[in-house]
């Protein structure tokens, strides 16, 4: 198989599992994840994978349809240094060089962090100094901001914003977007093996159905309890944020008869098992559907945004409170939205922008694949999760279900 | 006990010093990441969670509560760790009585060899497990025999494999150490004087190897009891011990003093079966000492 591509899936593999990660707060067991994920993507051919990268190697030095990259940084004395703290593998290699030459950085620094929960404990050890932009997972965004470790943003010196879908800029957890520069976005939803599961499967009511019967210990779900939760409460036509005893207790009931029938409640090796066929049905993330559906042995694999509905998360980049460099990270948050840049960023991270003007400049397999982008006509069906790890009955719930 | 108490007397001060500035870095040590730390989870286990997660002071009982509502994961674990001791010292003892007693030119290569597996991270060794006892291992291989659809792995079975898998070295060494001291000529002496073998074995032997057991034992007991990484990998998700309700309640639900709790019972139950260990055990060997004699 062709290098580029090798390291092209490699690298989509890695994105995958360290923008996951957090998830499961299990960050020891996920290198194993990784370690699995690579052996898996070996061997397998991905000619759409081969094109979509022929197709985007050009845009980066392509002139940008905005034209307003440059313009803010007339106005203020840029800086010649930018600490980046991000996800492993979640920023295109080739946008930060072309980000460097661009604006003549002497050094582009970047750190990462395994998990939502990793990055707020070393903001809160280190002081708020020490970085410029953060990747926060937006339910994470109010937690920071809170704690004073965000910055309001300043819109009119961010005009590529107007090319970011308005969803992403009016979400719950930051209505009126005061902080929130959108980066990429996904949702959980149903995984299966389409040459095992004939049957038709379109909402949680079909998982529950087709779990608790034919492909009983062929199911898992991922080890999340936010993300675990949405299935009853939609099935059962509640908020997904409810905080109702009454709802939590019927979402708990069901919980439990799915309980005996579940091969595995896991988010770092599931992908594996999905590909051994251990486990042929899945409530999970999109990324891996797309994953999947790129290796000829598991072409497949088919995703599902259930008809009752479903949540999605965003993860946004932040302009932290005491940035170093301001002014190079406005210009930064505004360049990573011109279409292009968005274009590289989307394809290298494998996941949907939040870019409606990059959308029509990716590939169209990649736009239209619903593992990918939602389809036009489900996005009324998604929510915005907020953080409910306070909820003591939720956490009694989730106990009992890992328990079984 | 000292031997030479006109030399030291003088020197008294200096050595009084000398202790304790040998000692001081210990003393820190255990000061700061063991008492202290032990005496925060503790005031923590009575707070509440505060609304960002963590910790707001407050004295209630209700973190304690929950324990003995659902005691599941603390039975299991508890569970696990007993079989899991019991199944590596049975498999240790004769491994090592074989390694320390019957071979002599090659011994070394023998415990290189027993050496070798933690040249590798115990995260991949664990991992490998998933393809032995999986659908392309053991499991499939045994669903294809019976015709029926059999796992491994997501039961305690599987956990218990990795447990005993990972945890007999530990188990290996000491013995072979005690072992290796045994002198030869006392079990021959026990044979002349008409012993059979069970008598020689339980009245010879397993007095001297006891302090290598007794050691054994405990180092696969403690980290047994708070074992996380292997229930995850190979329980899937679906085997819950205690070390995977700390990590839900630390990381997950971020509420201190729920895990707090949790961890001064899983303190207090370590202390407690340790200590009626120790007591089973001397007791015992007492009796066989007087039985000897």
């Amino acid at each position: 198989m062709d290098e580029a591509v090798r390291q092209y899936k490699l690298d989509i593999a890695r994105a995958q599992f360290s923008r996951r990660r957090f998830m499961t707060g299990a960050a020891l067991a996920a290198t194993g994840a990784a370690l699995a994920a690579c052996g898996a993507n070996g061997g397998s051919a991905a000619p759409s994978v081969a094109a979509s990268v022929a197709a985007t190697s050009g845009p980066s030095t392509a002139p940008s349809p905005s034209g307003a990259a440059a313009s803010p940084a007339a106005s203020y004395a840029l800086e010649s240094e930018f600490f980046l703290f991000n996800w492993t593998t979640y920023f295109s290699p080739d946008n930060k060089k072309a980000f460097t030459d661009l604006y003549g950085l002497s050094n582009f620094q970047e750190d990462y962090y395994p998990s939502n929960e990793d990055m707020l404990a070393k903001l809160l050890a280190g002081g708020k100094g020490q970085y410029d932009v953060a990747v926060p997972t937006a339910e994470f965004v109010p937690t920071l901001a809170s704690k004073g470790y965000l910055q309001k943003l300043d819109k009119s010196r961010l005009p590529n914003l107007a090319h970011v879908n308005p969803r992403f800029l009016t979400m719950v957890v930051d209505p009126n977007d005061d902080y929130i520069v959108p980066k990429d976005w996904g949702t959980t939803g149903i995984i299966y093996r389409g040459a095992n599961v004939t049957e038709p499967v379109t909402s949680w009511k079909d998982f529950w159905t087709l779990a608790t019967t034919k492909y009983s210990g062929k199911t898992l779900v991922v080890d999340s309890p936010g993300d675990v939760f949405v299935a009853p409460l939609r099935m059962l036509g509640y908020d997904v944020n409810t905080n109702d005893k009454n709802e939590l207790e019927q979402a708990r009931i069901q919980l439990m008869k799915l309980r005996p029938h579940l091969q595995s409640i896991d988010s770092d090796n599931y992908p594996q098992t999905l590909r051994d066929k251990g486990a042929v049905l899945a409530l999970a993330w999109n990324g891996t559907a797309y994953l999947m559906q790129q290796e000829a042995a598991n072409a497949d694999t088919k995703y599902v945004i259930p008809s009752e509905g479903t949540i999605f998360w965003t993860d946004t980049w932040a302009l932290l409170a005491e940035a170093p460099h301001p002014n190079i990270a406005y210009t930064f948050l505004n360049w990573i939205q011109d279409p292009n840049v968005q274009v590289i960023e989307s394809l290298y991270a494998a996941y949907a922008s939040t870019n409606d003007a990059a959308k029509p400049l990716l590939p169209p397999a990649f736009v239209n694949n619903p593992a990918v982008y939602v389809p036009n006509d489900q996005l009324a069906l998604l929510s915005v999760a907020t953080d409910q790890s306070g909820n003591k009955q939720r956490a009694d719930i989730w106990a009992e279900f890992k328990q079984g | 006990m000292t031997s030479d108490p006109s030399g030291t007397r003088p020197r008294r001060g200096v050595g009084a010093l000398l202790t304790s500035a040998l000692l001081a870095p210990a003393s820190f040590w255990y000061l700061f990441l063991l008492i202290i730390p032990i005496g925060l989870v503790v005031v923590y286990s009575f707070g509440e969670r505060g609304p960002d997660g963590g910790y707001v002071p407050a004295f209630t009982g209700a973190n304690y509560q929950v324990v003995f509502d659902r005691p599941a994961p603390f039975v299991l674990s508890l569970g696990l760790a007993i079989v899991g001791t019991i199944l590596c010292a049975i498999i240790a003892f004769p491994l090592a009585y074989f390694i320390a007693t019957r071979v002599t030119k090659r011994k070394a290569i023998l415990v290189i060899l027993l050496i070798i597996p933690f040249w590798t991270s115990f995260l991949i060794r664990t991992i490998a497990w998933l393809t032995i006892l999986g659908p392309r291992g053991i499991g499939g291989f045994l669903s294809s025999v019976t015709g029926q659809d059999i796992q491994i792995l997501g039961t305690p079975v599987a956990v218990l494999l990795g447990i005993v898998y990972n945890y007999l070295p530990l188990m290996v060494f000491p013995l072979f150490v005690t072992l290796e001291r045994l002198d030869r000529t006392l079990l021959e002496a026990s044979k002349d004087l008409g012993a059979p073998r069970w008598a020689t074995f339980r009245q010879v032997t397993l007095p001297i190897v006891w302090p290598g057991l007794i050691t054994g034992s405990i180092l696969v007991f403690i980290p047994l009891m708070g074992e996380y990484v292997i229930p995850s990998i190979l329980g899937r998700g679906k085997v819950f011990l205690i070390g995977n309700v700390l990590q839900l309640d630390f990381l997950s639900s971020r509420d201190w003093p729920a895990g707090s709790a949790k961890a001064v019972v899983l303190i207090a139950i370590m202390l407690v079966s340790i200590t009626f260990y120790l007591w089973i055990t001397n007791r015992g060997r007492r009796d066989r000492e007087v039985s000897v004699l």
